[in-house]
């Protein structure tokens, strides 16, 4: 099974800098990215594996063949996702979200402003809320030197 | 020719008036800043409607290698008549500029990188060791 301290929310997915603080203070060299869109989406996969850098080994997954790929791989990762909904889905099924770090929620349609760069949808309210009421630790920050903000304490 | 400036927040803006001190007035150069409260998804979108809506040949400058700028565009860098660099600075926006009044977009990107590669220097090269 694959090993992972943190499971990360950014809708930007695998973005330079951002990325790499990240996987330096979680000691990890490979990210596993469960995304329908990336995965569906060949020239963004191909832009992504030619510039990486060639220390991170990158797996990118859709949702569902992911949380599989997460029974059936081994090693320790970053496990990085686009959106709320996503870590909802592996919620339901089964998969324990021990640290959740959400770097911001971009304001979209239909979306209300919760906190500083936070934005979400009704459906995400109520999605963030069962994971809060059930006991998953969820922090807003941007780098890991930034100031993390407790879920928890604005919603 | 379009010059299209993707840049983390938004000093594509400041760039083009440095540039416009130097060079004078620079006409059809856009700035597409990439703002925290954005989604990745309405970035791509908005670059995406200005290409459709100008029918023009356009030059996407993204400013950080492997950044959101950069993944932006490379995606619409499959549009023909769009190419796509990346690397953006004063130098390589004024050598841009210079070289779409002579060049076409085919050869632009390939001109701008042998052309800028040498403008980063140390003076101890130029200079010499003492």
């Amino acid at each position: 099974m694959l090993k992972y301290d943190l499971i990360r929310v950014d809708d930007r997915l695998v973005h330079g800098q951002i990325l790499l603080k990240w996987m330096k203070v979680l000691e990890v060299k490979r990210v596993v990215v469960l995304s329908d869109d990336l995965n569906m989406d060949p020239i963004m996969k191909a832009i992504l594996a030619k510039t990486v850098p060639p220390e991170i080994q990158l797996s990118i997954w859709g949702v569902e063949a992911g949380i599989e790929k997460i029974y059936a791989e081994n090693g320790k990762a970053l496990i990085l996702l686009q959106d709320i909904h996503s870590l909802f889905i592996l919620f339901e099924n089964g998969i324990q979200l021990k640290q959740v770090s959400i770097s911001r929620l971009p304001c979209e349609a239909g979306k209300e402003k919760i906190y500083e760069h936070m934005f979400v949808s009704k459906e995400e309210r109520r999605e963030l809320g069962v994971l809060l009421n059930h006991g998953v630790e969820i922090k807003i920050q941007m780098v890991p030197d930034s100031e993390a903000i407790k879920l928890s304490n604005i919603l | 020719m379009i010059l299209a400036l993707l840049t983390h927040g938004a000093w594509g803006k400041s760039l083009l008036t440095s540039a416009e001190l130097i060079v004078g007035p620079i006409k059809d150069v856009v700035c597409f800043p990439l703002q925290p409260d954005r989604s990745f998804k309405e970035y791509v979108n908005e670059i995406e409607g200005f290409i459709n809506k100008n029918q023009e040949d356009i030059l996407l400058m993204a400013d950080l290698m492997g950044g959101s700028t950069f993944h932006a565009a490379g995606k619409l860098s499959t549009i023909d008549r769009v190419q796509a660099i990346c690397g953006l600075s004063l130098e390589l926006l004024i050598l841009a500029d210079e070289l779409r009044r002579e060049y076409p977009i085919s050869a632009l990107s390939r001109l701008l990188i042998e052309r800028a590669r040498d403008k980063i220097v140390d003076m101890e090269t130029i200079l010499g060791k003492e």
